[in-house]
């Protein structure tokens, strides 16, 4: 970390658990962005871009592709699965939005909602690999979103450092090979 | 633990009929693709979270997929790549299964 990066919001501390230092009003973005994503997949809502939507079809794409048949049988046996751990996340994200520490079950449930507002957020904006790379145009009707996405980003960031460092196989920090240390 | 069968003797060779029906079952491979929206940190959290690779394993992995547009992650018959893919999608990877 360099001098001029901002202390995370979201990080591991001495003790084990993973401190969380978001504002009031982040807490209230995030607690209505992952609501309003639960009402839509649990289909209590419909989308605003339609039945067709292609923010809420990125969630579970075909699995045999090219075989339609193959791709439905598979939901048809995965997708009640799939429903009920997203509702779960998004209810553990719900109940512990004012929470100044989270455990690993917490922080691993606001990491897949995070995700999965990124994945369908994305989608629905058609971001590329460039999105965030040059400055936002902020004459474009699409900015702010495009701010909430990379909002988004920037919590998912702290929520994997902080989760990945807890792995059993994390890696050792000191290995001269390991990849993120700054020498490629 | 039952004792272990005894091994056949040397030289002894399957009738053809037996061979066939030992054939194992066709081998499924489970493909993650590229896409822009997945952080390259999280595709190589969930490899190693999912599937118990090593830090650098699961980063070269994320690697390929990123560089190569593709990688196989996982093989093996067709009810554990079904499982493997549905973990994936479960944690937003966009992974799909195809015959080896």
């Amino acid at each position: 970390m360099t001098a001029d990066e901002p202390r995370p919001r979201i990080e591991r501390i001495a003790d084990g658990r993973i401190a969380v230092r978001l504002a009031p009003r982040e807490r209230e973005i995030l607690a209505a962005l992952a609501g309003e994503l639960a009402r839509e997949t649990a289909g209590d809502v419909a989308p605003d871009s339609g039945p067709d939507d292609p923010g809420l079809a990125r969630l579970a794409p075909d699995a045999v592709p090219g075989d339609a048949e193959a791709s439905a049988a598979f939901r048809e046996l995965t997708g009640a699965d799939l429903d009920a751990e997203r509702q779960g996340r998004f209810a553990v994200l719900a109940e512990t939005i004012d929470a100044v520490y989270l455990d690993e079950l917490h922080a691993s449930a606001w990491l897949g909602a995070v995700n999965d507002l990124r994945l369908v957020r994305g989608t629905r904006l058609g971001v590329t690999e460039e999105t965030g790379r040059r400055p936002l145009d902020e004459s474009d009707p699409s900015a702010g979103e495009t701010l909430v996405f990379l909002w988004l980003g920037w919590l998912e960031e702290q929520l994997v450092e902080a989760l990945a460092a807890r792995l059993p196989n994390a890696g050792d920090p000191d290995d001269p090979d390991d990849p993120d240390d700054p020498v490629e | 633990m039952a004792d272990p069968p005894a091994a056949p003797p040397p030289g002894t060779s399957l009738e053809p009929v037996a061979r066939a029906r030992m054939a194992p079952a066709p081998r499924w491979v489970v493909i993650v693709w590229n896409d822009p929206i997945n952080l390259m940190s999280y595709v190589t959290y969930v490899l190693q979270k999912l599937f118990g690779y090593s830090r650098p394993q699961a980063h070269r992995l994320m690697l390929r997929v990123h560089h190569e547009g593709r990688a196989v992650v996982s093989s093996g018959p067709m009810e554990r790549c079904e499982h493997d893919v549905a973990r994936l999608h479960a944690h937003g990877l966009w992974a799909t299964m195809q015959p080896e």
